[in-house]
């Protein structure tokens, strides 16, 4: 599907979102050597969103797992449908059938709910979709384990029914917020990605493609706004998609271009913490910080 | 335009050998010349370095190679990364590593020395390997002072010789008696790393309904309730943090705390290690992975570019922001070891040490001090932090190292 980087590049470019070109490099491999892809970095730099955008240019469909701690087998893999065998044994009771008979049919696929995971491994066999496995760092170690055991030979074995194998590999992506490490185990068996903050003109471009409407200055203010409050020593660093918020928001309120009055008012879309807003406010009252901020902007404008 | 590229610098019989003896990382079987052979060498330089290399990986990275080419170092240099790279503090050794391997070139014209941004912010102070030095060298300077205020006591004298090492503050313990200790300190732990944690568990008694077991039991009796399968709450096993203090004064004591934090790993609960004077520093990796000699030395040339006294407040402050707060929680129990003498703020370290006995589970200050026959916490460090410290402890001798170990297991 894919002949080289640049081809995948242009795919995701045409999605309207814009990677780098290590992110690409990494998309590309995993997608070639069918190896699953595992994606970290601070919240809100676009983990989930690079599997949503894959599905849509690999035009299949995307299969959702949200990891919490407490995931086990039966809410990832697959579980028996329990009420509809004891009504299907009632109903069978009724009408006289061979319990024999009975045994066999309720132990088929009918009666399997398919969980992600069994999901992604039998709807590979038409198309391969894309896994994304959600905040791994959420689940504990008993579902790594778990993890472990598809992901390296991608199939399933039910005692009742027997192995089911996934005749395509799905494009697997795991994300993690880092809230803790990841057994080596399972990393060792996945390509490693660390996605950082984008830079200024990386984000200008990505305010530009997902919101046409914002005018080309004020989304590069807002860009150079977001990379200059990275950098203070807040409790929750704004991500992109704050910055998508904000700038929406900017629209919204009709504004062309960031003053003081207009920052103050739409604090709210990137800072979410009481401490950083009070850490901000404090910050912002300082002439000299307030007007570095601004400058900074006006300087990136001139040049 | 890849499957043509891979002739190009696979020969065809060094191909062959690949794909026939699995690329075996010990010794390289290809010619130094092919990509194969690079490729075993490099594994086996980043292997050298701490990372995590197997001879999958290597087939991995090769194949890698041949999807992105060589023609973009860039590229190049990515796909290798996220081939072999597991973390992102490794992003900066990697890439020193990467330079040093393949850009001979840029090597030779000094370019590998410049600073690189991901090493900077992620591993500051992980100087790169120089060669050994002795532990924790440059850290005695600092201790001088603290050293004389520092508790004088003889050791205590027993009959056994065992006895003695049992009682012996670790001040005293001669560097022949590692091994011993070593042994005792597996021993005090045994009772603690018998415990094993436990996920979910059915019972025939509880408080909840096992609706899932309910029905399945139930199957077999045509869908009458017959057997009411519960739920026991599951017991939360605790993570374990330990910040231990590197500064010159805490020295004799701090190879046996790091073993027998070495010793409870074992257990199932996350353990996490930070060491500190003016900075922390993560050094859980070290001592999960590598040889408990090799990680003292990881750890001493960590410390080896920290200057100054210690400042626990900042250092407390670091640890609480670190991975946004993930340090800690309700189930964290964190230990300080430190003696106590700070010389930050006063302020900052009872601001931090209060957020965090706020939020976490325990938090246990061991203090080897304190197994002195005459120790007042009057040092201001100390005085500051302990209305906020749930259990003090003393631990400079073995019998001390059990009481902690009797502590923790009340608490996990």
């Amino acid at each position: 599907m894919f002949t080289s980087i640049e081809s995948l590049e242009q795919s995701l470019l045409k999605e309207n979102y814009i990677p780098d070109r290590s992110l690409v490099t990494v998309l590309y491999l995993a997608w070639s050597l069918k190896k699953p892809l595992f994606l970290e970095g601070e919240p809100g730099v676009g983990k989930t969103e690079t599997a949503i955008v894959m599905a849509r240019v690999l035009q299949s469909n995307l299969i959702r797992l949200q990891c919490y701690e407490g995931l086990d087998a039966n809410h990832a893999l697959y579980e028996w449908n329990y009420p509809r065998q004891i009504l299907a044994i009632k109903i069978g009771e009724e009408c006289r059938t061979d319990p024999q008979l009975l045994g066999r049919s309720i132990f088929t696929q009918e009666f399997l709910i398919k969980r992600p995971l069994l999901e992604a491994i039998l709807s590979a066999q038409e198309r391969e979709p894309v896994l994304l496995i959600d905040e791994v760092d959420r689940s504990d170690e008993e579902f790594e384990a778990l993890l472990l055991e598809v992901l390296s030979d991608f199939q399933v074995s039910i005692p009742e029914i027997g192995t089911l194998k996934a005749v395509r590999r799905p494009l697997v992506i795991l994300t993690s917020n880092r809230t803790r490490d990841i057994h080596d185990a399972l990393k060792r068996r996945c390509l490693y990605h660390w996605i950082d903050y984008p830079t200024p003109e990386k984000e200008r471009e990505i305010i530009h493609k997902r919101l046409p409407g914002v005018a080309d200055d004020l989304a590069l203010q807002v860009a150079a706004f977001m990379t200059r409050i990275r950098q203070q020593d807040l409790v929750k660093k704004p991500g992109v998609a704050e910055t998508l918020d904000w700038a929406s928001a900017l629209l919204a309120l009709d504004k062309t271009c960031l003053d003081a009055q207009t920052v103050q008012e739409t604090l709210g879309c990137i800072l979410k913490y009481r401490e950083d807003l009070l850490l901000f406010q404090g910050l912002w009252k300082k002439d000299e910080f307030r007007e570095s901020m601004l400058q900074d902007v006006l300087e990136r404008l001139c040049g | 335009m890849n499957g043509t590229r891979k002739q190009d610098y696979l020969t065809s019989s060094s191909q062959d050998r690949y794909q026939g003896s699995c690329a075996q990382i010990a010794p390289p079987a290809f010619g130094e010349n092919t990509l194969a052979g690079a490729m075993t060498s490099f594994g086996r330089l980043l292997k050298d370095h701490g990372f995590l290399v197997s001879a999958p990986l290597v087939m991995d990275a090769l194949n890698a190679a041949c999807c992105v080419g060589v023609e973009n170092p860039g590229d190049f240099r990515e796909a290798l990364k996220a081939v072999f790279m597991t973390r992102v503090e490794q992003s900066g050794a990697f890439d020193l590593l990467f330079r040093q391997f393949w850009m001979v070139a840029a090597l030779e014209s000094g370019v590998a020395g410049e600073p690189d941004t991901e090493a900077a912010t992620h591993s500051e102070g992980s100087g790169f390997p120089q060669e050994g030095e002795d532990l924790f060298a440059a850290e005695a300077v600092v201790s001088e002072s603290q050293e004389k205020q520092a508790w004088d006591a003889k050791p205590y004298v027993m009959y056994s010789p065992w006895e003695v090492l049992r009682d012996q503050d670790f001040k005293y313990v001669p560097e022949n008696q590692d091994r011993n200790i070593a042994q005792l300190i597996r021993e005090v732990l045994a009772p603690l790393l018998r415990r094993t944690g436990v996920r979910k568990r059915p019972v025939n008694s509880g408080m909840a309904l096992d609706f899932r077991r309910l029905l399945r039991k139930n199957v077999r009796y045509g869908g009458e309730i017959y057997e009411l399968p519960r739920l026991k709450p599951k017991r939360r096993i605790k993570k374990l943090v330990f910040l231990c203090d590197v500064s010159g004064s805490m020295n004799p004591y701090l190879r046996f705390m790091l073993r027998f934090i070495r010793e409870i790993q074992q257990l199932p609960s996350k353990v996490e290690t930070f060491v500190f004077a003016t900075r922390l520093h993560r050094v859980t990796p070290f001592l999960v992975r590598l040889p408990f000699a090799r990680a003292l030395q990881e750890i001493a040339r960590t410390v080896r570019d920290w200057s100054g006294g210690t400042r626990i407040g900042s250092c407390l402050q670091e640890f609480a922001s670190f991975r946004s707060g993930g340090m800690l929680g309700s189930s964290t129990v964190v230990i300080i070891h430190s003696d106590g003498w700070d010389r930050g703020e006063a302020d900052v370290l009872e601001r931090e040490i209060i957020k965090i006995h706020r939020r976490c589970h325990r938090l246990i200050w061991i203090n080897p001090l304190l197994g002195g026959p005459f120790y007042e916490p009057t040092c201001r460090g100390m005085k500051t932090a302990l209305p906020y410290v749930d259990s003090f402890l003393p631990g400079h001798n073995i019998k001390a190292l059990a009481r902690i170990a009797g502590t923790l297991r009340g608490l996990l």
